[in-house]
């Protein structure tokens, strides 16, 4: 018995060593330091996660917790009868691990059915499909055997059939989780909103770079970011990425986990001279709307946007686009704008109906309004606008406030998104030295899209950036309120609310609008709502072009919102409000409100007080 | 001062020699396909053996006769563009696209064309030699004689690219940017039976049928290459009716260069009403079928 026992206990050291081994050498080869300081917060914010995630994150968590203790029982089984008040806490801990661990093998036997016919639609080869089975099978193999030891455990005398289960599942890490851990380690806190920058317009100007050297695109999957390689490289079929894509909830043809996993799988047969486009096609990568749920959700911090972004600028390079999108691209190069008017009088209202001074007239002000392309142009988005500047004229900051006219051009954003990087960093570069030609402090924007870019794309080009507060109009308002410079009326009306993508995930700016609007009505919350928002159609310049679909997107987000009960959906966003507006007019006819913010609050403002 | 023409149009040639008529001496380099060479008003022309598939080709037959001119001019078509541009780069002699005048003052040129995206007109002293020249500006030049011309064939070896098979255009679909009545429906009509009171209107009129985003791309009631904004096509047609359409701005965009625009909707705040020239406030299915009675009567 002593015999079976020390000979399968010697089984489990050697597949820990082999654990630890892969570790370091993988960790080498990321160049991924792995100190305890990164463990603690990896741990810390895998507990936020389980608090505050949804039932992949618990399943993820179920699963770490299952494995770490797994592993210990075996490490100790020799001493852990001495150490009978750790043994009894061990057992205990493992009862809520078993039931997270049944829970999430039952997600994965669903999963394998619906991933491969996914698999089949979107083109995967005959090597990708098969490794997709392969990857989730060793994950069910895996989760069974740390179930069936964690078990096990229970059983005296059995100490040899947990130490061979332990062994035989710890090989499978070492061998296929080991990298991704590594990767999670890397990136489990770099915000979804990061982006890596082909190159730096600035310097090519300054003639620092030579812009011949200058590639925007990748022709090989060698070419790509060594980061975006190892992120397609640690994805291990889980599925959390498709689970939450809106693209892949509404027919598109696009699924994270496979475009990321085909990458991985070409690279392994073709090698790192394989064109990507090979095995994806240009209408896969154009149904992304970069709302960033992928990256958001993933438990092994895989980086698609950085695949899909590297992409998309391989078409922009090569010209492959279509009508729609190279219009937006004209409208952007030579309108100075996204929607395609004339750049001539923009916003010039707000001057006649509100008296407020455009930065040029030389007065002092404090805050600078940045209008935005969709409301300068569009009549319905102008009266969140409108509204917008009652609010701050009730607040008396009227004066302190002024506007760009004819020198606000676009922020880049669709531009950036699209994948014409250098369009984007023209406008972000121009923008810059407009706000430093004006001394600007405060700006206050009313689109996410806008939000983002300033807070986070113009901060990496130009540092001065980082000096400017930028304020989302939830944010100000939510300030005024505070200040009690507006006040608000309670009415009893059930709201429900639609976080932006660029707002919410990317920025985590979700309690000025909840604040705000729990003080005047009842605000009932999505199912999918805060950072883990579900996009609403518009975003990575999906605006401007379609790709083909079974439902659109604001479709499946209006019947979302309509689930609340609530009556009126309030928006943070004009695109988002757009395209909601649409929905509920074809979808719902129209029995669903949807109205801007600052509407929402100049309705419910007691005036003059 | 001796100048060549060239174009893979006859008609186009024709109208250069017009264009150029009395200013200076023009010979032609005409590769279109055709059997026998068209009757230009020309001492001499050139008949590039090759249909101008590839332009590279082209160019390169060209290159080695417009030494002898002092100017190049060539038609602004496709193919045009292409070949005067890898004329200039080749033969190093400076360029000046889309000229719509062209006059010499002190042996110089002196060309016009539009600026500004055609909202100006510059005039322009220029050094350039190869000039793309307007398509559709001068009326042709037709000699109503025989005339007596040298004509001399020039055989190029193929380039690069050769003719396999050639396919008629898809038919029947539809070109809105060609219509000159449109009538467009929005999401206002309400249900898709609301299409035959558009069509009834449209087919009174002689019109072509459009529809804004949501009618095309959520709903599917009409096609996509019926779509009318931002994201579907731009229109300028003489008189664009707007059905049911509220107007927003991914709409405004794509009619907003119509000459006269009549929007009909119940939404009396609706944005459109900023954009037409008559706007009725009002149930569409109310007043539609009387304006086709009142149109077909």
């Amino acid at each position: 018995m002593y015999v079976t026992f020390y000979f399968t206990y010697a089984l489990v050291l050697f597949s820990v060593i082999s654990i630890l081994y892969t570790f370091a050498l993988w960790s080498k080869r990321y160049s991924v330091v792995i100190g305890i300081n990164r463990i603690w917060k990896l741990g810390v914010e895998e507990i936020n996660r389980l608090i505050r995630g949804d039932s992949i994150d618990r399943m993820h968590f179920a699963i770490v917790v299952g494995l770490l203790l797994s592993i210990a029982f075996a490490l100790l089984g020799p001493v852990l009868d001495y150490l009978w008040p750790l043994l009894y806490l061990m057992l205990v801990l493992s009862l809520p691990a078993i039931a997270g661990l049944l829970w999430s093998l039952s997600w994965r036997l669903q999963l394998l059915g619906r991933s491969d016919k996914l698999n089949r639609k979107l083109g995967g080869s005959k090597d990708m499909i098969f490794n997709s089975k392969k990857l989730q099978i060793i994950l069910i193999i895996v989760i069974s055997f740390t179930i069936a030891q964690l078990i096990v455990e229970w059983i005296s005398g059995l100490g040899w059939l947990a130490n061979l289960l332990d062994a035989a599942k710890n090989l499978f890490i070492a061998f296929y989780y080991v990298r991704p851990s590594i990767n999670l380690i890397k990136n489990f806190d770099r915000p979804v909103n990061r982006m890596q920058i082909p190159f730096e317009l600035k310097k090519i100007q300054s003639g620092e770079v030579d812009a011949a050297q200058v590639k925007m695109g990748v022709d090989k999957i060698g070419e790509l970011n060594k980061d975006t390689i190892a992120s397609c490289d640690s994805c291990v079929e889980i599925g959390a990425c498709e689970a939450a894509c809106p693209a892949t909830a509404t027919g598109r043809i696009l699924s994270p986990r496979v475009l990321v996993r085909k990458v991985s799988v070409l690279k392994s047969s073709g090698g790192s001279s394989a064109d990507p486009f090979n095995v994806i096609s240009d209408d896969e990568v154009w149904s992304c709307t970069t709302c960033g749920a992928c990256v958001y959700s993933c438990p092994v911090g895989v980086d698609h946007l950085g695949l899909i972004y590297s992409l998309r600028r391989t078409m922009v390079e090569k010209n492959r686009l279509d009508q729609k999108k190279s219009s937006l691209l004209m409208n952007l190069m030579q309108g100075g704008n996204s929607i395609g008017m004339p750049n001539y009088g923009r916003n010039s209202w707000i001057k006649e109906e509100f008296g407020i001074s455009e930065a040029r007239d030389g007065k002092p002000f404090e805050y600078l309004l940045w209008v935005g392309c969709m409301p300068s142009f569009d009549e319905r988005s102008r009266e969140s606008v409108k509204s917008l500047l009652k609010i701050i004229k009730e607040a008396g900051l009227s004066d302190k406030l002024a506007y760009l006219g004819e020198e606000e051009t676009c922020c880049g954003d669709p531009a950036r998104r699209l994948g014409e990087e250098g369009t984007f960093q023209n406008y972000a570069l121009t923008n810059i030295e407009i706000f430093k030609k004006y001394g600007v402090k405060k700006l206050v924007v009313l689109c996410a899209h806008g939000y983002n870019s300033f807070t986070n794309d113009y901060t990496s080009i130009d540092s001065s950036m980082n000096g400017i507060k930028v304020y989302h109009e939830s944010q100000l308002i939510e300030e005024l309120i505070e200040k009690g410079s507006i006040k608000l009326k309670k009415v009893e009306e059930d709201i429900t609310l639609h976080d932006p993508c660029y707002l919410a995930r990317y920025n985590g700016v979700v309690e000025p609008q909840r604040l705000i609007l729990s003080r005047t009505a009842n605000l009932k919350e999505p199912k999918l709502s805060g950072e883990r928002t579900f996009c609403c159609g518009a975003g990575g310049a999906n605006y401007w072009y379609d790709v083909p679909e079974e439902k659109r997107i604001s479709h499946e987000r209006i019947d979302q919102l309509s689930a609340t009960g609530a009556k009126v959906t309030v928006t943070l966003c004009p695109f988002c409000n757009a395209m909601l507006n649409d929905a509920s007019s074809v979808k719902l006819g129209g029995s669903m409100k949807v109205i801007d913010l600052s509407q929402y609050v100049e309705e419910h403002m007691n005036k003059g007080s | 001062m001796k100048s060549l023409i060239f174009s893979e149009s006859a008609e186009i040639i024709k109208e250069m020699l017009n264009f150029l008529n009395g200013k200076m001496e023009a010979d032609v380099a005409f590769a279109g396909e055709t059997s026998e060479a068209p009757l230009f008003a020309a001492k001499k022309v050139f008949i590039i053996d090759s249909y101008p598939y590839d332009p590279q080709t082209v160019a390169l037959a060209l290159e080695g006769i417009v030494g002898g001119y002092d100017y190049f001019f060539v038609g602004a078509t496709t193919v045009g563009r292409e070949v005067a541009a890898m004329v200039s780069q080749d033969m190093n002699m400076p360029m000046e696209s889309e000229i719509m005048s062209f006059g010499l003052e002190n042996g110089q040129a002196k060309v016009s064309r539009f600026y500004y995206g055609g909202k100006t007109v510059m005039e322009k002293i220029t050094s350039a030699r190869v000039f793309t020249v307007m398509a559709g500006i001068s009326d042709q030049l037709v000699p109503d004689k025989p005339y007596e011309q040298e004509v001399i064939m020039v055989h190029v070896q193929s380039g690069g690219i050769n003719l396999i098979s050639r396919e008629e255009k898809q038919k029947g679909s539809v070109d809105l940017t060609k219509a000159d009545i449109i009538v467009a429906v929005g999401r206002g009509i309400g249900k898709k039976e609301g299409l035959e009171v558009a069509e009834q209107l449209a087919s009174a009129l002689g019109a072509e049928l459009a529809g804004s985003r949501p009618v095309c791309s959520d709903l599917h009631w009409l096609g996509e290459e019926r779509q009318v904004g931002l994201s579907g096509k731009r229109v300028k047609p003489k008189v664009y009716i707007a059905l049911g359409i509220s107007g927003q701005i991914q709409h405004i965009v794509g009619m907003r260069d119509s000459k006269t625009v009549i929007a009909i909707n119940r939404d009396k705040s609706a944005p459109i009403f900023n954009e037409c020239d008559y706007g009725l406030v009002g149930d569409l299915y109310a007043i539609v079928p009387k304006l086709v009675q009142a149109i077909r009567s």
